[in-house]
């Protein structure tokens, strides 16, 4: 029998971050902000993300420096609104505030 | 999407970083770096240990061949596939196909084989082993002889261990991101 296994907290965390504009590019600076990701924690994520067709990566072409741009595929809006039904795992929920700095809830 | 291009992604990005957190950037720069790294050095690590044990152990086959003892065929006959899978499994691995995970199995389970054979000292390797022990000049033919068995079988049980893992760890960040 196959293990059901779930997203990560982080990979969670990214999803809704992202589904909450789907429709816009987003930067890795402005998503590690946003999410308090690390990041060396959220480009791991981002690229499982695009491996598995969950996100479109794209380097943007129009800013006076080209930079990498990400966005939700159809797949990926999916896999976040599953992601939101999931259970949480039984733990003390720990979020890590725009600063930088965690915080326990 | 190339992982070299994900590293010049967070290059791009860093010029918006500023303080502490540029310090953070970077690490996380370098760990992505060396994340992606571990399947070469994986694979390289096969590599170097069939290579290794290709060239460590030719003299040992070509004593026992000159004797005129064909226990060498057997020893060839349970070693080669094995390194030969490796090569491919390794090979799949770094380039990331699906086909690498069920490679790593398959040579895993041929190093296993190897290994229980080699560390028990049963044929074809008894043979061979003590073939070569009668005609080898070497006069500590019987403590080199054990640890040529039991190096190899440790060295290639590692390889084929790592291999597994990183096609393990591959294979499930395609299905559960």
């Amino acid at each position: 029998m196959r293990r059901s296994r779930k997203h990560s907290e982080q990979t969670r965390l990214l999803l809704a971050e992202l589904a909450t504009e789907p429709s816009r590019d987003r930067y890795g600076y402005e998503l590690a902000q946003a999410t308090g990701l690390a990041s060396g924690t959220l480009y791991p994520i981002l690229m499982r993300l695009e491996d598995r067709g969950f996100l479109e990566a794209r380097w943007e072409l129009s800013d006076r420096r080209p930079r990498h741009v990400y966005r939700l595929t159809e797949t990926g809006l999916a896999a976040a609104a599953a992601s939101v039904a999931e259970p949480v795992i039984a733990r003390p929920a720990r979020a890590v505030a725009p600063s930088g700095k965690r915080a326990t809830a | 999407m190339s992982r070299r291009d994900w590293l010049r992604a967070m290059r791009r990005e860093l010029s918006e970083v500023s303080g502490r957190g540029r310090l953070s950037w970077l690490v996380g720069m370098a760990w992505v770096a060396a994340v992606a790294l571990i399947p070469f050095a994986v694979a390289a690590g096969v590599v170097v240990g069939v290579v290794g044990g290709t060239f460590g152990n030719h003299e040992v086959f070509l004593e026992v061949e000159r004797s005129g003892s064909d226990s060498w065929i057997g020893a060839l006959v349970l070693t080669v596939p094995t390194a030969i899978v490796g090569l491919v499994a390794a090979a799949l691995v770094v380039s990331r196909r699906r086909a690498g995970l069920a490679a790593a199995y398959a040579f895993a389970a041929l190093v296993a084989v190897c290994a229980v054979v080699s560390v028990t000292n049963s044929p074809p390797v008894r043979q061979f082993m003590d073939d070569w022990q009668r005609v080898t000049p070497d006069p500590r033919a019987d403590d080199h002889a054990w640890e040529r068995r039991f190096n190899s079988a440790i060295g290639a049980s590692f390889a084929a261990a790592a291999l597994l893992v990183v096609a393990r760890r591959q294979r499930s960040a395609r299905r559960y991101p």
